[in-house]
């Protein structure tokens, strides 16, 4: 056979084939190779996605020589049950099922974790990674794994957690990835036990109050005068305050000498006028995740450079409280917990119910974590808020000019500790970073000053190991021990009422304790300013039945103005705790119904500090006649959805607060690269959190009206809180004029205050719908900002006397797959105020293996 | 000619759709050479060649999907900001298997069997 070549059509042809196979197997921009991305039988046209179908599942599972019996139940409301005979099968299974269900979301918690995130989604991870090395949270993760006994239940725990989920893995086809690996050609890789740590440090961090709020009040003690330093940020924030322990319930934790006699809280420790820099400020500001604002064009930002803004853990606020005695009026105790999170598709929770032999426990826990974090068992029921605890300090090095491989400290010349790192990039060349360690913490900066930061998550905790412990605790006092002994950094507010009714709050953890300085701002690194040790365990604040028969915290202070010892001092405004505290011990006969309500309590407590005062000063100016006026005096300061005045309230405070601290920051030359609406500190959004400029308004408009901070320092107008709020007014009527027209019905709360579920990737377009919401940032049913995608994670109430009808709801669902009807299925009825019953006794297909520890339960 | 059009539609589309289905869709472009090789000819023929082997790979979309692949290519859509559902990445997916078939079939009958110089009803090229 002969053939013959057409050479220059079969070179043309050829170059033409060759061309077009070399474009479809290159990325493309943002696009992946496509030949791989669009193949039939493995690129997004193929997927066979893990099926959620409601109902029971029986299983055995076999490992080395030993069998298991597990049941799964799954259910439509974002939980799933899992009964297994054996302890080891039931994490295993909860290790397979959250791959199964959060593939994306454990991957990208695990490769942020460990700052390899730039390896996914390209230079834009560097923020992350960086910060992620720095803080050394591998290494960290390395040294806990290693403290770690083999034969302990945490181990055994973590083990089996990590092999269900690399199990799933490992069976996981190409064609059966996930859109986002798809998209950004990743393959899942294994875990280890390491990496579950190092997820744990990122928890923590980001749960870790002081951040960098010394930073901010360095900057402000170099920009500002003294005296209004000491006015607008108090050691002890202004105004009414219900401390979470205060000396009066608790006195014996207060019958000690502490260290706040020998601290300046109002002088910097360390001039050094460009040791803050914006620079510094940025370094440690919230450690970036994978929330994005990006609108949901096609570009390089959402496919392959996620932006990176907040790390959804990012704690903003919470309630939760417990009652018994008095406020029950029998001999049981109650629990209700909302931590205040990102609300995001999927969820940051994930919930199951865990029984095995000697637990059955019910509640939430994050990707990537075994066991339940909050929730509650047949005994104990529990909840957290953040602690507000300062846990981060800073400290000036004196670097060796000569070598900048060494700093001073006592005295000595000692050598930085540093570790090379080398961070892939995808799409680029590695990233090299040199992480330096001191005696007092690791080096966030280098130039123009040395700061390092200190952290109490710098030491190996197991924080997991309390996890899994509390989850079997049989009362307040063993959840307290576990509280105790395990639970270190990220201080939080542990509310628990158990079955015999009792209840405590114990915000237990390490407070560091140095011996002079100012800890509020950068302290020298010279060594008399290190950590000397941390508050013993016996001088903790906490509290346990106490006499008013109640419990509660929302942020607010933990303790009253005479602790011996300082602890921080950036703390909520208040005002969530000031309606807690208002309900609480004004009110009795509390059930579950009731602890839904308030729950649900839209109420903004500021409109009983503000309100009455701005309508007198409407009142004394003649300015009584008009509609906003009217709107104004008839509301009684709820948040619904069909409230005007709402409306015109929250855009009021803000002008208020803007009018009077605004003048402020312009002359002391405050601008938004420090922070100035951006940073609480400094007058930051609703949106972010509130700061003590709040409180100082509080305090002013209450009991100072006329005080000095009211003038204008920019234009030396005299001013008091009657004509700042009359002015701010006017500012507010003008702009809700102009943007929403004359008042009516469009001004209603409903109509320009929504919530939404954000993408926990970024991707805008994975977003749900907005809802109207009622609430805002101050009511206990919280929801920061105009558009919110902040607020209640996660809602339990429970009756400790009656465990198995206990209520809870997160939004989102279970699935991370966004085509999926479990995706986002819970979001509605979450924001309608639905709960669900948790264990779902009343439906007879449940197995009675988990109604196990329960009337007419069986051993799973 | 007729019967090699016939050929190549009975032969390609079921070899694209195989291909697509149970080794990996590129391949579709060995086949679509082999057609050329054999079928000759050139524009017309490319051309049928270029659309049945999108025709299969079509089909391998759309035979086996269970959902979950339409919804996947929606969602692609959806995330890179891309209106229309699955209309950008089916055109991709159906121009890419067009060109492959095209320009692998151009690349076959590139090299005729026998020496023959092109098809009854095409006019022959010059030899090179």
């Amino acid at each position: 056979m002969q053939i013959a070549v057409k050479r220059k059509r079969g070179i043309a042809s050829l170059a033409g084939l060759v061309v077009a196979i070399v474009i479809i197997s290159i990325p493309l921009g943002p696009l992946p190779p496509l030949s791989g991305f669009l193949s039939p039988n493995n690129g997004i046209w193929h997927a066979q996605l893990p099926p959620y179908a409601t109902g029971v599942q029986y299983l055995n599972i076999t490992q080395n020589g030993s069998s298991a019996s597990v049941v799964i139940y799954r259910e439509s409301d974002g939980f799933i049950g899992i009964a297994s005979d054996h302890n080891w099968s039931l994490y295993y299974e909860q290790g397979y099922l959250q791959a199964e269900y959060r593939l994306e979301q454990l991957e990208f918690l695990k490769l942020a974790s460990i700052g390899d995130l730039s390896s996914l989604i390209g230079s834009g991870g560097l923020p992350s990674d960086n910060f992620a090395r720095q803080i050394e949270d591998l290494q960290v993760a390395w040294q806990e794994y290693k403290s770690l006994p083999k034969s302990s239940y945490t181990y055994m725990a973590l083990n089996e957690f990590v092999m269900g989920i690399n199990h799933y893995i490992s069976g996981l086809s190409p064609s059966n990835y996930p859109i986002l690996f798809k998209i950004l050609s990743y393959t899942p890789t294994a875990w280890n036990i390491t990496d579950v740590f190092a997820l744990q440090q990122i928890f923590l961090w980001e749960n870790s109050a002081g951040g960098t709020t010394p930073l901010n009040f360095n900057y402000a003690l170099q920009k500002m005068n003294s005296t209004v330093v000491k006015a607008f940020y108090p050691a002890y924030p202004a105004g009414i305050q219900h401390p979470i322990v205060p000396e009066s319930l608790n006195p014996s934790v207060y019958n000690f000498t502490g260290n706040i006699g020998n601290l300046s809280l109002y002088s910097p420790s360390y001039n050094y006028s460009s040791a803050v820099t914006t620079s510094t400020l940025n370094s440690v500001r919230e450690f970036p995740g994978f929330q994005t604002s990006t609108s949901g064009v096609p570009s390089d930002q959402v496919l392959k450079s996620l932006n990176l803004q907040n790390f959804p853990f990012h704690d903003l606020g919470s309630n939760n409280w417990a009652v018994n005695g008095n406020k029950t009026g029998s001999s049981g105790a109650l629990v209700a917990n909302d931590p205040h999170l990102s609300t995001t598709v999927p969820s940051i929770w994930i919930g199951f119910q865990l029984v095995s032999p000697g637990q059955n426990v019910i509640g939430v826990t994050f990707p990537g974590f075994p066991g339940i974090i909050l929730g509650h068992n047949q005994a104990v029921g529990w909840g957290a808020t953040n602690g507000q605890v300062q846990q981060t300090y800073f400290y000036a090095e004196t670097a060796n000019s000569s070598n900048p491989w060494q700093y001073y400290m006592n005295g000595t010349w000692h050598k930085f500790s540093v570790i090379n790192e080398s961070v892939p990039v995808s799409g680029g060349s590695p990233e090299s970073l040199a992480v330096e360690r001191a005696a007092n913490g690791v080096v966030i900066q280098t130039s123009p000053a040395t700061i390092a930061m200190d952290w109490t998550g710098l030491n190996p905790t197991d924080e997991i190991q309390c996890f899994l412990n509390i989850d079997r605790a049989g009362s307040v006092l063993q959840f307290k021990d576990n509280i105790s002994e395990s639970f270190k950094v990220a201080i939080q507010n542990w509310a628990v009422a158990d079955s015999h009714g009792n209840i405590g709050i114990f915000p237990f953890g390490d407070y560091p304790v140095i011996e002079k300085g100012n800890p509020r701002g950068i302290l020298p690194g010279t060594g008399p300013y290190n950590w000397v040790g941390f508050i013993p365990q016996n001088r903790e604040p906490y509290l346990y039945d106490p006499s008013n028969g109640f419990v509660f915290s929302s942020n607010q202070i933990t303790v009253s103005s005479n602790y011996p010892y300082y602890i921080g001092w950036d703390y909520e405004s208040g005002f969530r705790a000031d309606e807690s505290y208002t309900v609480l011990n004004s009110t009795g006969s509390y059930d579950l119904a009731k602890m839904q309500e308030m729950q649900l309590n839209v109420h903004d407590f500021s409109t009983n500090v503000f309100l009455g005062p701005l309508i007198k000063a409407l009142q004394d100016a003649g300015m009584s006649g008009t509609p906003v006026f009217s709107t104004l005096s008839s509301w009684n300061g709820n948040f619904t959805l069909n409230s005007t005045a709402a409306t015109f309230y929250y855009f009021w405070l803000s002008q208020y607060l803007r009018d009077v601290f605004g003048p402020y920051m312009k002359k002391y030359g405050i601008n938004s690269s420090e922070g100035f609406n951006s940073s609480s500190f400094f007058l930051g959004s609703d949106a972010t959190y509130h700061g003590p400029l709040v409180e100082d308004l509080m305090n002013w408009t209450m009991n100072y009206p006329g005080v000095q901070w009211f003038n204008d320092p920019v234009t030396g107008q005299t001013r008091n809180s009657s004509t700042v709020m009359i002015q701010a007014f006017g500012e507010t009527e003008s702009y809700l004029n102009s943007t929403y027209g004359s008042i009516s019905s469009t001004w209603a709360w409903g109509n320009i205050h929504k919530r939404q579920l954000t993408s926990f990737f970024g991707v805008n377009s994975f977003n749900t719908q907005e809802l109207p919401s009622a609430g805002d940032s101050n009511t206990l049913d919280a929801s920061y900002g105009l558009i919110s995608s902040f607020g209640p994670s996660w809602r339990q109430v429970v009756n400790m006397s009656d465990p198995l009808n206990g209520m809870g709801i997160y939004p989102g669902g279970v699935s991370e797959n966004p085509s999926s009807q479990y995706y986002n299925n819970t979001f509605i009825p979450w924001n309608n105020g639905v709960y669900y019953l948790l264990i779902p006794y009343t439906d007879t297909s449940l197995p009675a293996q988990f109604l196990y520890m329960y009337n007419g339960g069986t051993s799973p | 000619m007729k019967v090699n059009r016939q050929i190549i539609a009975i032969l390609q589309i079921p070899a694209s759709f195989v291909l697509s289905v149970y080794v990996f869709w590129i391949v579709l472009a060995v086949s679509a050479g082999v057609l050329g090789l054999y079928c000759g000819g050139r524009k017309l023929n490319s051309l049928l060649s270029g659309v049945y082997s999108a025709i299969g790979v079509v089909l391998a979309v759309f035979v086996f999907d269970s959902g979950n692949g339409i919804s996947q290519a929606s969602l692609f859509s959806s995330a890179a900001g891309i209106p229309g559902g699955i209309g950008f990445p089916i055109l991709l997916t159906i121009l890419i298997a067009f060109f492959l078939g095209l320009l692998a079939y151009l690349l076959g009958s590139s090299f005729e069997l026998g020496g023959s110089s092109g098809t009854a009803n095409e006019k022959p090229e010059k030899s090179q």
